[in-house]
């Protein structure tokens, strides 16, 4: 890897965050857009979001081939179930977020695994 | 003008509320960061690549690819699909840019990013394009800007404590929790978690393609769902 290369690669990663990211208001400022699917667009994040999640919690992926499989992590789910609950009391995202990962690294450190009390 | 940007109070008001998932993008920062120093980046060049570049997961998934030297077009192409869903995203907020010349609607777009999206649209589902929106904004502004600082905190704080951070402690475990506090606001009626429902099967059954391209493909089913929702609840009424 040069330097050269290096730093075009850079760039070009930085045009690609600004340009994907301004498409419609800048590039392709004078496309129309459907009113429908402006309005439709409230429904990216939850959709995004999930995707994004998912992965992390009930898949693992698999160092040899790379690609994700199913797996019932006890620790994750017990963590995102605590900050689902926390969340849904306090309101509060430091607070559940930081319950969270006290209860994954409990589970992750220690023999305990919630799961086989249910076995 | 940045002391009137900073005295705005839907500015301040994007800043407050981004202060919740602060922990979450710290954690992200630092791992994601961590993982870009130990692929070989020397600090001060992922300084400046976390500056310019400001791509996350696109700088991760580039790295490989320039350690290997392929040809600097198939690094474009990657980072694109990478990022198609922010593609989406400028959609609905092009109309709060109208009124800025090209240079700052690029800058404005580069500072954009997944949480600060999210909040963005929670506070301003829809935009009507015919208005200027100068709360829409700032809020904006406010959301993006505190996402991107705490991005490089976080990069900072990798430099500084890389080696003492254990591997095994799932740090990066934070972030996805703070999108699943970021989620349950948003699925409040039975339609919602309909589309919640629908999203995590699409999501689990496109997981695997390359490049992230679930994501894409999960939105644009959330959203079609969403469509066809709206269209049920209209005829039943």
């Amino acid at each position: 890897m040069s330097s050269l290369y290096f730093w075009s690669c850079v760039v070009v990663l930085g045009l690609v965050t600004m340009y994907t990211r301004s498409f419609f208001a800048t590039i392709g400022a004078n496309l129309k857009i459907s009113p429908t699917v402006l309005n439709l667009i409230r429904y990216a994040p939850t959709g995004a979001l999930i995707a994004i999640v998912i992965p992390e919690l009930i898949f693992e992926k698999d160092i040899t081939t790379n690609l994700y499989q199913f797996s019932w992590h006890s620790a994750q789910i017990f963590a995102s179930i605590t900050t689902i609950v926390t969340y849904y009391f306090s309101k509060s995202m430091l607070l559940s977020t930081s319950l969270g990962m006290v209860v994954l690294t409990i589970i992750n450190h220690s023999a305990i695994n919630p799961l086989l009390l249910f076995n | 003008m940045l002391t009137k940007i900073a005295r705005n109070p839907d500015f301040q008001s994007g800043i407050k509320d981004m202060l919740g998932p602060t922990v979450g993008i710290l954690a992200w920062s630092i791992v994601l960061n961590l993982a870009i120093l130990k692929a070989g980046v020397a600090t001060l060049n992922t300084f400046i690549m976390a500056f310019i570049s400001y791509a996350g997961s696109g700088q991760l998934a580039a790295l490989p690819l320039m350690h290997s030297n392929v040809p600097i077009w198939i690094i474009f192409v990657t980072t694109v699909v990478i990022n198609s869903r922010f593609i989406v995203y400028s959609a609905a907020i092009a109309p709060i840019f109208r009124h800025h010349s090209f240079f700052k609607r690029s800058l404005l777009g580069y500072f954009n990013g997944d949480l600060s999206f999210a909040l963005f649209s929670r506070k301003y589902p829809q935009i009507d394009g015919t208005q200027h929106h100068p709360q829409a904004y700032h809020y904006y502004l406010g959301v993006s800007f505190m996402n991107w600082a705490v991005w490089q905190v976080g990069l900072v704080l990798a430099v500084i404590f890389g080696l003492q951070i254990p591997t095994d402690w799932e740090i990066a475990f934070a972030g996805t929790l703070v999108l699943i506090c970021l989620i349950m606001p948003s699925i409040k009626s039975s339609k919602e978690v309909w589309i919640a429902l629908i999203s995590i099967v699409t999501c689990a059954l496109t997981m695997n393609l390359p490049y992230r391209l679930g994501i894409l493909f999960t939105v644009i089913v959330a959203m079609t769902a969403g469509h066809f929702l709206d269209k049920v609840k209209a005829a039943n009424v």
